[in-house]
C-alpha cells in the first residue's frame, strides 16, 4: 500500500526483498547502537563496562547471523539449519532486550540527575583501547584505576569523549561520581587530578612559576581559599619579583574572607615596588583587619601615585567614615563624584555623613 | 522457481560483498597521494605495480608516464623538473646551469643538478650539492632527502637515516616530485636485496616517510622495524620509527613504548629523545616532556631545534625561567634575527623583573617582524610594566590593527584601561574581545565592573548575572552584585 506512489523499479525492489524479519533486526539495531551511546554517556564503573564491550561484540555476531537468516528465512519448518536460527532467533531478542533496557534505565538515571558530583581520588592502571565491533562507535577505551581510598580494589571504567587523550597509566585522576534519580551511581566525567599531578611537578621543579599558578588557580576553583594561600606563601617566597600576580592573589584571597594571609602575602611588595593597585589593595586589607593608621598611610601613598583615580578615594571615604571623621569622608565621597558623576551610593554616603556632622554639633 | 529465487538472492550478496570492497578501495585510494595517480596506460600501471609492493616496477612506470608526457610535449612542470622526471639528465643538467650562470644560489637549480648526480651515482657531487643548499637554508627538505638517498646507495645506513629524520622533524617533506619517485626507487632497490643483506631499519624509516604519501605504509614500516629490532639492526632507529607511525596511527601509548624502548637501547639518540617530549607534551605530562627535552637537548646540544623545545616547554608550560634565561640568551646570540628567541627571551625578562631588558628584545623583535600582533601586545605588556603609559597604549592599538580579529589584544589593551582607570574604552574593548571569543569568563567580571564604574547598573547586573549563571559560585560575582544592585534601587528611586 505505502509503495503504490513509487516508481515500478523501486516498487519490484520493495516487494521482492520485504522481509518483516530484516526490519525488526534493522529497528532492534538501531536501539542497540543507541543503547551503546546512552551506556558510554552514564557509564557505571565495573561489570557494566566489561558487559558493554563484550555484548558489543557478541550482539554484532549475532546479527549478522539474524540478517543472515532473514534472507534465508523462508526454508521448512523442521529443517536443522531453520530451528537452530530460531533459537538464536529468540535467544538474541531476549538479550537485546535486556540490553536497551538497561539502557534506558540507565539513561532515565543518568538524564535527570539533580545530584552534586562527588569527587573521588583515584589512579590510572592501564589504558586498553580497543575498538567496538564495526567501528559503528569508533575507538573505546577502559581503563583500570584503583579508588584512593580502597587501594586494594581496582575498577573497570570507559573512557568517553576527548578522556582517552588526555589520560595515561599512571596519572592521578579525579573521578566525578553521580548519585543517580534511581540510586545507580555513575561516572559523568574522568579528569587529571590537577593537585596531585602539579604537586609531583613542584616536588622536581620548585621553581617553576606555572604549576604553582595552576595549583593556586585549582585550589581557587575547588573553593579551597586556604591551600591556596598556602600555596600561594610558598610561591611568592620563590618568586619575590611576581608583584602583579601577588596583587591578584591578594584581592582572591580578600574576596574568599582571607584577609590577614592577603596582607601578609602583600606587604613585603608594597615596600619592595611602590604600585598605585598595591597600595590600595593592601591599604583595603588593613582596613578590614582594623589597623586604620596603616590603612590610611597606603591609601594616601596610592593616590600621591595616582590623583585622579577615584578607586582609593573611595576607599578613603568609607576608612574616614569608620574611623568618624565624617568631614573628611564627605570630602573623599566628593572626590569619588568628580571622577564618577553616575554613583548614587555615594550621594547616599555623603547625605548620611552629613546627617551626622549635623547631629554631632547639635550635640 | 527456487533455483531462480537463489540464484537473485545470491546476486544481491554478490551486489553487497562488490559494494563493501567498492567502499573499503575507495577509502584506501583516498588517503594516497595525487602523485601516484597519473592519467595513462603507464602510470596505472605504477599505480598497480605500487599497490602489490613492486616499488622498483612502480617507479619506471612512473618515469615511462613522465616520459611519453614530455615527449609529447605535455609537461606540467618547470622544464628542469620535466627533464628530470623524464630521465632526461642531460637536458635537466643543461637548463639548470643555466639557471645558476644568472642565479649562483638558486636553489632548486642547485637541487636538480644534485638530483641528477644521483641519477649517474656520482654520490659525492651529491652532497656536495646538497650542502650548499642546506648552508644556505638550514634543514631544506629535499636536499636533506637527496642527502639521505645518496647515503642509503653507498651503505652509509646511520647518515641516511639521520638524513631523513632531520627532513622530518621539523613536518616537512620533500616537495619535489622526482625526489618521491627516487625514493620509492631507492626503497625497491633496497628490498630487492638479499635478504641478510637488507638495511631493516632504513626500511623501515623510509616506509615511514612513505606513510605520509599513503598511509597503508604505516603497516609495512612497523612491520620493518619489528623485523629489525629481531635481528639487530639499528633497534633505537627501528623503535624511533615504530614510534612515529604508531603516533600518527593515533596509538600513543604504544608509541611512547616504542619511544622509550629506542631511548633503552640508546638514552643519546635525540630525535627519539624528542619525539618522547613531543608525545608527552600532547598528553599534558609536562614532567616527562621536560625531562624528555632537557635529555634530547643534552645529547645535541649544538642543535638549536632541541633547545628550542626545551626553551618552550621551560618558558610557555613550565614557567621555569631563570633556567630558561642562560639558554635563551644563547639563541638568541646564534640567531640574532629569530623573533621567536627574541619573543622568548623578552618574555623570560618580563618574568624576571628585567624590564628594560625585555623592552630591548620586543623593540628588536618588532623590528624584525613589524606585522606581527603578538610581538606588539608583548611590547605593549613591557611599556606598561616600566610605567610608559601612551606608547604601552599605542603598542596594544598597533597590535589590534594588523589583526582585528584577534581577541587576545583587545583583551590585553582591555585590562591595561581597566588599570588607568580608562573604564569606558575598557568596556569597548572587553565587549569586542568577548565578540570575537575571549574564552575567560573571569574577564567577564572586569566587564560588569566597567559597567559599573560607568554608572550603567543595569546593564552591570545583568552582566553579573551571566557570570553567576554560568559559575555560580564565582565569589568575585556574588561579592559585587549586592553592591551594584543596591546603586541601581537607588537610581530608580531617584527617578
Amino acid at each position: 500500500m505505502m509503495a503504490r506512489g513509487l516508481p515500478g523499479t523501486l516498487q519490484r525492489v520493495l516487494y521482492r526483498y520485504r522481509n518483516p524479519l530484516a526490519f525488526r533486526y534493522g529497528a532492534l539495531l538501531g536501539l542497540m547502537y543507541v543503547g551503546c551511546c546512552v551506556q558510554l554517556d552514564y557509564r557505571r564503573p565495573g561489570v557494566s563496562t566489561a558487559w558493554l564491550t563484550w555484548t558489543g561484540t557478541g550482539l554484532s555476531a549475532l546479527s549478522f547471523l539474524l540478517l543472515v537468516n532473514a534472507f534465508y528465512g523462508q526454508r521448512q519448518a523442521g529443517d536443522r539449519v531453520h530451528q537452530t536460527f530460531r533459537w538464536i532467533q529468540r535467544t538474541a531478542t531476549v538479550l537485546m532486550a535486556l540490553f536497551i533496557t538497561y539502557s534506558a534505565l540507565l539513561y532515565v538515571n543518568g538524564r535527570f540527575d539533580q545530584s552534586v558530583p562527588t569527587e573521588q581520588p583515584a589512579e590510572i592502571l592501564t589504558i586498553t583501547r580497543t575498538n567496538l565491533p564495526g567501528g559503528i562507535f569508533g575507538p573505546v577505551s577502559m581503563a583500570t584505576v584503583r579508588i584512593a581510598e580502597h587501594p586494594e580494589d581496582t575498577h573497570a571504567v570507559l573512557l568517553a569523549g576527548t578522556e582517552p587523550s588526555k589520560l595515561w597509566p599512571g596519572e592521578p585522576v579525579l573521578i566525578h561520581r553521580r548519585a543517580g534519580t534511581l540510586g545507580l551511581s555513575w561516572v559523568s566525567r574522568i579528569e587529571r587530578d590537577e593537585e596531585q599531578y602539579w604537586k609531583k611537578v613542584l616536588a622536581q621543579m620548585p621553581e617553576s612559576a606555572d604549576p604553582w599558578k595552576r595549583l593556586i588557580v585549582f585550589y581557587f576553583q575547588h573553593h579551597r581559599p586556604k591551600d591556596a594561600a598556602l600555596a600561594a606563601t610558598r610561591y611568592f617566597e620563590i618568586r619575590t619579583d611576581d608583584y602583579e600576580y601577588a596583587c591578584d592573589v591578594a584581592g582572591t584571597l580578600a574576596v574568599h574572607g582571607m584577609t590577614q594571609e592577603a596582607r601578609a602575602l602583600l606587604e613585603p611588595f608594597a615596600e619592595q615596588r611602590p604600585d598605585y593597585w598595591m597600595y590600595d589593595v593592601l591599604a583595603s586589607l588593613f582596613h578590614r583587619l582594623g589597623d586604620h593608621s596603616k590603612a590610611l598611610k597606603l591609601f594616601h601613598a596610592a593616590i600621591e601615585l595616582d590623583p585622579e583615580n577615584p578607586q582609593a578615594y573611595f576607599e578613603l571615604g568609607y576608612l574616614y567614615k569608620d574611623m568618624s571623621r565624617f568631614e573628611e569622608a564627605i570630602a573623599m565621597f566628593k572626590k569619588v563624584l568628580q571622577y564618577r558623576p553616575i554613583f548614587p551610593e555615594m550621594e547616599e554616603q555623603i547625605q548620611l555623613m552629613q546627617a551626622q556632622v549635623a547631629a554631632r554639633s547639635h550635640h | 522457481m527456487a533455483a531462480s529465487v537463489t540464484y537473485k538472492k545470491m546476486r544481491l550478496l554478490l551486489a553487497i560483498v562488490a559494494a563493501v570492497v567498492y567502499f573499503f578501495t575507495k577509502q584506501h585510494l583516498a588517503q594516497m597521494d595525487d602523485w601516484l595517480f597519473q592519467p595513462s596506460w603507464q602510470g596505472s600501471k605504477g599505480l598497480a605495480l605500487y599497490s602489490v609492493g613492486n616499488l622498483n616496477g612502480a617507479a619506471t612506470a612512473y618515469r615511462a608516464h613522465f616520459k611519453a608526457a614530455y615527449d609529447a610535449g605535455r609537461v606540467g612542470y618547470d622544464p628542469a623538473m620535466a627533464a628530470l622526471l623524464a630521465g632526461e639528465h642531460a637536458q635537466a643538467k643543461e637548463l639548470a646551469l643555466g639557471i645558476l650562470a644568472k642565479e649562483p644560489d638558486d636553489i632548486q637549480a642547485e637541487l636538480t643538478l644534485a638530483e641528477v648526480a644521483l641519477a649517474e651515482r656520482r654520490y659525492s657531487d651529491v652532497l656536495e650539492g646538497t650542502k650548499h643548499v642546506l648552508n644556505l637554508r638550514t634543514d631544506q627538505a629535499d636536499a636533506l632527502m637527496l642527502t639521505s638517498l645518496a647515503f642509503a646507495q653507498t651503505q652509509h645506513v646511520d647518515e641516511a637515516i639521520d638524513a631523513m629524520n632531520r627532513t622530518l622533524r621539523h613536518g616537512r617533506i620533500a616537495s619535489r616530485p622526482s625526489i618521491f619517485f627516487r625514493l620509492l626507487e631507492t626503497t625497491g632497490d633496497l628490498e630487492d636485496l638479499p635478504r641478510d643483506q637488507r638495511p631493516l631499519a632504513l626500511l623501515a624509516n623510509y616506509y615511514r616517510y612513505l606513510r605520509i604519501h599513503d598511509e597503508a605504509n604505516g603497516r609495512t614500516a612497523i612491520r620493518y622495524a619489528k623485523r629489525a629490532v629481531r635481528t639487530g639492526d639499528r633497534p633505537a632507529d627501528a623503535y624511533l620509527a615504530m614510534g612515529i607511525v604508531y603516533e600518527k596511527q593515533g596509538k600513543p601509548d604504544q608509541a611512547l613504548d616504542a619511544l622509550l624502548k629506542a631511548i633503552e637501547q640508546n638514552p643519546n639518540h635525540a630525535e627519539a629523545l624528542d619525539w618522547g617530549y613531543r608525545v608527552y607534551l600532547k598528553r599534558g605530562d609536562l614532567l616527562n616532556a621536560y625531562h624528555m627535552a632537557r635529555a634530547a637537548f643534552e645529547a645535541a646540544p649544538a642543535d638549536p631545534f632541541y633547545e628550542q623545545h626545551l626553551n618552550t616547554v621551560l618558558v610557555t608550560r613550565l614557567g621555569n625561567f631563570r633556567e630558561a634565561e642562560p639558554l635563551l640568551e644563547r639563541a638568541v646570540q646564534s640567531t640574532p634575527t629569530s623573533t621567536h628567541a627574541l619573543w622568548s627571551l623578552g618574555y623570560v625578562y618580563g618574568m624576571l623583573g628585567k624590564d628594560q631588558e625585555s623592552l630591548a628584545c620586543f623593540q628588536r623583535a618588532v623590528q624584525l617582524d613589524p606585522n606581527n600582533a603578538e610581538l606588539y601586545e608583548e611590547l605593549g605588556h613591557s611599556l606598561a610594566r616600566l610605567r610608559r603609559k601612551d606608547e604601552a597604549v599605542a603598542a596594544y592599538r598597533q597590535a589590534i590593527s594588523l589583526n582585528p580579529s584577534r581577541y587576545q589584544s583587545h583583551t590585553a589593551l582591555a585590562l591595561y584601561y581597566t588599570k588607568q582607570f580608562r573604564h569606558r574604552e575598557a568596556l569597548q574593548e572587553y565587549e569586542m574581545a568577548f565578540h570575537l571569543g575571549e574564552p575567560k569568563d573571569s574577564l567577564r567580571v572586569q566587564m560588569c565592573i566597567a559597567s559599573h564604574v560607568l554608572g550603567d547598573f543595569q546593564r552591570s547586573v545583568e552582566c553579573l548575572q551571566t557570570v553567576l549563571t554560568r559559575d555560580q559560585k564565582n565569589e568575585a560575582a556574588r561579592h559585587l552584585l549586592p553592591q551594584i544592585r543596591h546603586n541601581l534601587d537607588l537610581q530608580r528611586s531617584k527617578l
